[in-house]
């Protein structure tokens, strides 16, 4: 970071942050429940 | 005190039986040095053939083709006990696990200090390197402190990953990551060994891989007799 | 042995609920409310889901190595299941931070990639991990899988700030340290909001994740129930 100044925009980055972070956080949360599930299915006894 | 005299003993003594095993037939020193030549040259023909050029990447590929080569040695090292099961029987003696470990870490380290006799000379020969006795002296001492500290966990890891499937990708996904300071503290030692140290910044790096080695034989000490206990 | 349906508490459940919220607020706060920092200028908004999760990333391989110890001291079912969930959980958050940490650098330092001393650990931190994982699902026994993976997760673990002095060294003549004296109390209280809200989704993964390891192991015994016989543990 050069402190020449302050950076204008960049709001695609912002965006695109928050978006791949919600998009992971939501499909592991799926993921998980997804594999509950089925390690569920076949229950012991 | 007893048990440290114990664990010694076997230490000494593993790693005697390993030693003379590897002596009579030789061959596992001559393929894994062989590799290592084959993967200098690769590496000089990649960045050649401007002397300058070498000269820049004689440490990196010197430290990348000792590391390529060492780990083909410490899976092999692993190999032998496994067949026959021979490593189960060396469980059922009564003989301390770390001094197991500890003697097949000893012999892992004796044969990559060994792979460093071949493989500097070479370098400095590909890479075009100036380089008198000092230099190479100073060049082995720095290999032999990165030996400690890669075959202490090598050892660990190659007993766990010689009795599965696919060892030959596990061992290096494993090891190569867990080595990054010690790989670069050696770079960087390589690099001032060969080119000048205006900045006296060998002691610093020195003393990394000392505390490297240091935790990673103690901690892999510790930790062997669980895998051994979970064998079979 | 214990042979019913595993699964997470309702508190668990109620917390991992309690996360998503709390993330959906800090990150609207972040998103509206907090000022632009002064150098960074919006691009700054980033932080609020980088750092709270590499602080999480970070706690949870703590855990892990915790758990780790654990299992081998205790060789219990539970310590390895929450061993193998803390691992996987830090994955996703290590990954996460990465591509945050990158969608970062390029507004501010122009570049995708830098050999920072944060990114490097973390990028060699995320790979390590996952070969732990990967040598997990190369071993059948249970018990076994335990004891290896808990050994290779305590051993990488360990090299963490090793490698973390070792970059810092490495790049000693031209370390770019960010200062955090710029902190307006608009930038603190999403980064903290966002914090505890991964913290409490990370709770809510640990204990699905720990709980699946749980069942399926559970499950095995029922199809090889030789294996219970086999002194009871094996």
């Amino acid at each position: 970071m050069r402190p020449t100044g302050v950076i204008v925009g960049g709001w695609e980055y912002i965006i695109a942050a928050y978006i791949i972070t919600s998009v992971v956080l939501i499909g592991y949360a799926t993921s998980l429940i997804l594999r509950w599930r089925s390690s569920r299915g076949n229950p012991p006894r | 005190m007893n048990i440290v005299r114990r664990v010694a003993a076997t230490a000494i003594l593993i790693a005697q039986k390993d030693l003379r095993l590897e002596w009579r037939n030789r061959a596992r020193l001559f393929s894994v040095a062989l590799f290592g030549l084959v993967v200098l040259l690769l590496l000089s023909l990649a960045f050649g053939p401007n002397s300058d050029d070498l000269q820049r990447a004689a440490p990196g590929s010197l430290v990348v083709a000792l590391l390529f080569s060492s780990i083909l040695s410490l899976s092999e090292s692993f190999r032998l006990e496994r067949e026959d099961s021979a490593l189960e029987g060396l469980a059922l003696v009564p003989i301390e696990p770390m001094g197991l470990f500890y003697g097949k870490f000893l012999a892992n380290t004796l044969f990559l200090l060994l792979l460093a006799g071949i493989l500097i000379p070479v370098t400095v020969v590909l890479f075009v390197v100036e380089a008198d006795a000092r230099v190479l002296l100073q060049l082995t001492g720095f290999w032999a402190l990165a030996a400690v500290g890669l075959a202490a966990p090598g050892t660990l890891y190659a007993a766990m990953t010689s009795r599965l499937r696919s060892q030959d990708v596990l061992l290096p996904l494993l090891l190569f990551p867990l080595e990054v300071p010690a790989l670069i503290a050696l770079v960087k030692s390589f690099g001032f060994i060969l080119t000048g140290d205006p900045m006296e910044q060998l002691v610093s790096w020195t003393k990394l891989l000392i505390a490297f080695d240091l935790i990673y034989v103690a901690l892999c000490g510790v930790l062997f007799p669980f895998i051994l206990d979970e064998g079979s | 042995m214990n042979n019913s349906i595993s699964g997470p508490s309702k508190f668990t459940h109620g917390l991992g609920v309690l996360g998503l919220l709390l993330l959906l607020t800090g990150s609207v706060m972040g998103l509206t409310w907090a000022p632009p920092e002064q150098h960074m200028g919006e691009v700054s908004r980033i932080v609020f889901v980088h750092v709270p999760s590499a602080w999480n990333c970070l706690l949870i391989f703590t855990f892990a190595c915790g758990f780790a110890v654990w299992s081998l001291w205790s060789g219990s079912r539970k310590a390895d299941s929450y061993m193998v969930a803390s691992i996987e959980v830090g994955i996703v958050l290590n990954g996460l931070l990465l591509v945050t940490g990158m969608l970062f650098a390029r507004p501010t330092w122009g570049i995708w990639w830098d050999w920072d001393v944060r990114m490097t650990t973390s990028l060699i931190s995320l790979i390590f991990f996952g070969g732990v994982l990967a040598m997990r699902a190369l071993i059948d026994d249970p018990k076994q899988r335990a004891t290896w993976s808990a050994v290779a997760a305590v051993i990488g673990y360990v090299d963490v700030p090793l490698i973390y002095f070792c970059v810092r060294w490495w790049r000693s003549l031209h370390q770019v340290q960010s200062t955090p004296d710029t902190m307006s109390p608009g930038i603190v209280l999403p980064m903290r909001i966002n914090a505890f809200a991964i913290l409490f989704l990370a709770i809510w993964f640990l204990s699905m994740r720990a709980s699946i390891e749980r069942n399926r192991l559970a499950a095995q015994d029922v199809d090889q129930p030789d294996r219970l016989l086999e002194g009871g543990t094996l």
